[in-house]
């Protein structure tokens, strides 16, 4: 097929593209308790091509760009029909020049080992057992991907990786009704242990929902997000951070300015990471082809930079980075046993924690916390949390613990102040 | 002007009658769902353009083979039927070492049809170009209602579904178009960054366009007036839901409450309120690819059955739920249409269509004058649904303060709405005579299978908890 797709962009005479070869085999096992429902497969390889074009109206050079789907079952005339749609389309696409990637060749192979962990996984989600809570239903995922990048400049990288995502839902029952607590896992370390480590936390936080509360209508106390709330929390300065944003007026950061404000609590210092260990979203390259490294964004409060792929980071003048997902932030200075010493909530789990990075709102309701009144710790349920980055920022503290979460690598936990809960 | 079917699926027709045949002789039943969609999605901003195929372009196909219970196999190459066959025989392999549920086999009865819709403007009629131009227009149009515009996204997007679907003795195919579109004002005092979002769709084709420039001054005018929001002190207060909003909440709390699959892993309430009271006597609510006319209005789902129209809730009772295939044969019940597959790559699930709560006979003036203090719910951002527990989450991007009776100038921005489901649902006590459904984005199953769905109702006064 790519040969194919060479000619076609050979005979139409296109001299800048880019090609990304996708193909992903995957296992998927759908349980019901521990009753497989349904098995699945699939093999499925996507081509997707950028056609450019470069030109020029009223004095100023443009760059246009179309980026189509190719699929493996399409005819020669489809393939020509289609790559010259594109073209056309890109004469009227009125974005500034931008180089591509740099021609290097590079090919980094994952032994063939991403299927035969299934059975181990398995076997590790259904280890772990609980008197008091069970496993509802579980949906398994492994994927087995295969990435090539190719673009007229000679670029040829590739690289293979294996995926794992669990869908895990946890039940418990007080003496009136059933309760679940839903848990996504993505993540490409299959290690046996580690998964049912996983498991064996969410049956035991599943109990807790059985014997919650409504939560408490309490105002000006302290609350403590843990992972779940502190990632998407902190997400706002690597967000904030994006070139793309920056350029598209949806951040207003500057380099060199204190972005945490005059803070007094914990400082943020924040690394964009391609290779944090056993992340569903480490890899060597980003989708352009250009080779990825660990960069520091922010030390102690201070922007160091922006990072983005090439196009952007070239608009804005800086440095590329690459197109990154993975985060890294420090640890703060308190263990969460210090954070939990006066009077707070605690909030672990949420029907749906969002950030608003363009405007620092956040918000979301409360599955699962607990209520520290100064004498016990009560679970809570119902209700929700909300506040502003602005309004928390230069107070929140940092735990000293680490947790890794999927993307994320960085503190347990963030104690927040000035954070309103509406009770029930 | 009428929809073609896809030439390709048309030139697939016999090999997949043939990969049927062939897997009926070792399976006791077998389906080929094979899907050749195609879009493109334009995007204008102040600082670039972009052209790309739309996230919902697909070309490939699923088999589902029965042989005690239903396995499945998806690719996207059709040119070795052995290895294809090869493949689906390797899927059994598992069965040492776990323990399967067994299903029946699916019954079905002889049906060969084949459908297509009809839309004003073809979008293939319509070149880049023009599209292209035509959001530029309405990019720059936003710039002279605003100061303090700092960028403006003008989307439209395009899809054309082909589908086909063979088995022992159905044939069915189906074509239909929708489109999409999205302006997004993103407005800045200096201090402050606001943004604002109106969104279109529907079972149409390039003249949604027309609907998009309509909207632009209210837009900018709307998001400026963003930048000078309030924010709320948390509590119960009564509140009007827009259309939109209205919509989220039938969507959250009822929609995904009744995805029959979730009866059949006892992950949902509602299964025990069947022909129970679960709001008050103004809430009906209905859901259906052929129930209303909008982006999911299909003829056939994802595993052959014909679309409905299911009464979910009449005058307040829960009298059904929506069901895939699989679901209602365990659940002894009729399958309602609604087995949906985010693409041919991922799993089929009952999955909601078009939701909707029915009309009234009040008035949106009669509403606002029966409240003291309250809000009126205009936008919202996202929602989460919770069917085990019935509690339920809504982002709303902006609401507009009711005092006396009035609409006051206070907007209150951003609110987030919590509750119980049936609480919610009873507090509703009017419900205006407007309709309208809205299909824009997607809607996801937990954090993963998206698919188009729409949503919507009339106008409803309730008491919620904001946040």
């Amino acid at each position: 097929m790519i040969n194919e797709i060479m000619r076609s962009l050979k005979e139409r005479g296109i001299k800048k593209w880019k090609l990304i070869e996708k193909r992903v085999k995957a296992e998927e096992l759908f349980f019901i308790k521990s009753t497989l429902d349904m098995n699945r497969a699939k093999d499925v390889t996507k081509y997707e091509l950028t056609v450019y074009e470069d030109f020029r109206d009223d004095s100023e050079d443009y760059m246009g760009s179309s980026t189509i789907l190719i699929h493996p079952t399409m005819t020669k005339n489809e393939i020509d029909e289609k790559i010259s749609s594109a073209i056309f389309a890109a004469k009227f696409v009125k974005n500034k020049p931008y180089p591509l990637a740099n021609g290097i060749k590079k090919r980094i192979e994952n032994p063939d080992k991403t299927f035969k962990a299934l059975d181990e996984i398995v076997n590790a989600v259904f280890m772990p057992t609980n008197d008091k809570s069970w496993i509802n239903s579980v949906e398994i995922f492994l994927n087995d991907e295969k990435m090539r990048i190719l673009n007229s400049n000679g670029l040829d990288v590739s690289f293979e990786k294996g995926k794992l995502e669990i869908e895990l839902i946890t039940n418990s029952k007080n003496d009136d009704e059933e309760v679940e607590l839903y848990w996504n896992l993505k993540t490409s370390d299959f290690s046996p242990s580690k998964i049912s480590s996983k498991v064996s936390q969410a049956l035991e936080i599943t109990v807790d929902r059985s014997r919650a509360k409504p939560t408490p209508k309490v105002k000006g106390i302290p609350v403590i997000f843990d992972e779940s709330g502190t990632k998407e929390i902190l997400s706002y300065y690597v967000e904030n951070a994006s070139a793309l944003k920056v350029y598209e007026h949806m951040s207003n950061a500057k380099i060199g300015e204190k972005i945490q404000g005059d803070f007094k609590g914990s400082g943020i210092t924040l690394f964009v990471d391609p290779f944090l260990e056993g992340s569903y979203f480490s890899k060597p390259f980003d989708e352009d082809g250009f080779e990825l490294k660990k960069v520091k964004l922010v030390d102690e409060g201070v922007l160091l930079s922006y990072w983005g792929n090439l196009r952007f980071s070239h608009y804005l003048n800086v440095e590329p980075t690459g197109s990154l997902t993975n985060f890294v932030v420090k640890s703060g200075k308190k263990k969460v046993k210090e954070f939990r010493k006066e009077k707070h909530i605690e909030l672990k789990t949420f029907s749906d924690f969002q950030m608003n990075t363009l405007t620092g709102d956040f918000a979301g309701e409360i599955r699962l916390g607990w209520y520290f009144d100064g004498e016990n710790r009560i679970p809570i349920t119902g209700g929700s949390v909300s506040g502003n980055i602005k309004d928390i920022q230069e107070n929140f503290e940092l735990s000293n613990e680490s947790v890794q979460e999927e993307e994320y690598f960085g503190p347990l936990a963030l104690k927040a102040y000035n954070v309103k809960i509406a009770g029930v | 002007m009428k929809v073609e079917f896809s030439a390709f699926l048309e030139e697939a027709r016999s090999k997949i009658r043939e990969l049927v045949r062939r897997l009926y002789q070792h399976y006791d039943y077998v389906s080929v769902l094979g899907t050749d969609s195609s879009g493109t999605l334009f995007l204008v901003n102040s600082e670039g353009v972009e052209v790309r195929d739309s996230m919902w372009t697909e070309r490939g196909f699923v088999v589902r083979v029965h042989d005690g219970n239903y396995r499945e196999f998806s690719f996207n190459r059709l040119d070795n039927i052995d290895e294809i066959e090869k493949e689906i025989s390797e899927l059994v392999e598992l069965r040492s070492t776990i323990e399967f549920s067994s299903y029946p086999v699916i019954e079905e009865e002889k049906l060969k049809k084949d459908f297509s819709s009809e839309v004003r403007i073809l979008p293939s009629s319509v070149s880049s170009q023009e599209k292209i131009e035509r959001l530029s227009k309405m990019k720059d149009m936003a710039f002279e209602v605003s100061e303090k515009l700092v960028n403006f996204n003008t989307i439209y997007e395009e899809v054309t579904v082909n589908k086909l679907f063979v088995s022992g003795k159905k044939e069915l195919s189906q074509s239909y178009v929708w489109t999409q579109g999205y302006l997004q004002p993103i407005v800045s005092d200096g201090k402050n960054v606001k943004s604002d979002i109106e969104s279109f769709s529907g079972l149409k084709g390039a003249e949604i366009l027309e609907e998009m420039e309509e909207k632009v001054v209210d837009v900018v005018k709307e998001a400026e007036s963003l930048l000078n929001a309030e924010r709320l002190e948390p509590g119960e207060y009564d509140v009007i839901c827009s259309p939109d909003v209205s919509g989220v909440i039938a969507h959250e709390a009822f929609g995904h409450g009744v995805e029959m699959d979730m009866f059949v892993k006892n992950r949902a309430k509602a299964s025990e309120y069947m022909n129970k009271r679960v709001g008050s006597d103004l809430v009906t609510m209905h859901d259906g690819a052929a129930a209303a006319k909008e982006v999911s209005s299909y003829f056939f789902d994802d595993e052959g059955t014909l679309a409905h129209d299911t009464l979910v809730i009449d005058k307040g009772i829960l009298k059904a739920g929506l069901s895939d295939l699989l679901s209602a044969m365990k659940l002894h019940t009729t399958p309602t249409g609604n087995g949906k597959r985010e693409s041919f790559e991922r799993k089929a699930y009952a999955r909601m269509t078009n939701t909707f709560f029915t009309p009234g006979e009040d008035t949106l003036e009669d509403m606002i004058k029966s409240i003291k203090h309250g809000y009126l719910l205009e936008k919202y951002g996202s929602g989460m649904e919770d069917p085990k527990n019935w509690g339920i989450q809504v982002m709303i991007t902006y609401a507009r303060e009711i005092k006396d009776g009035k609409l006051t100038d206070k907007v209150i921005s951003p609110i987030i709405i919590t509750g119980y489901v049936p609480e919610l649902l009873n507090s509703i006590s009017m419900v205006s005579k407007d309709f309208k459904l809205s299909g824009s984005g997607a809607c996801g199953k937990g954090y993963k299978e998206y698919v188009k769905v729409s949503a919507g109702g009339p106008y409803i006064k309730a008491k919620a908890r904001l946040g």
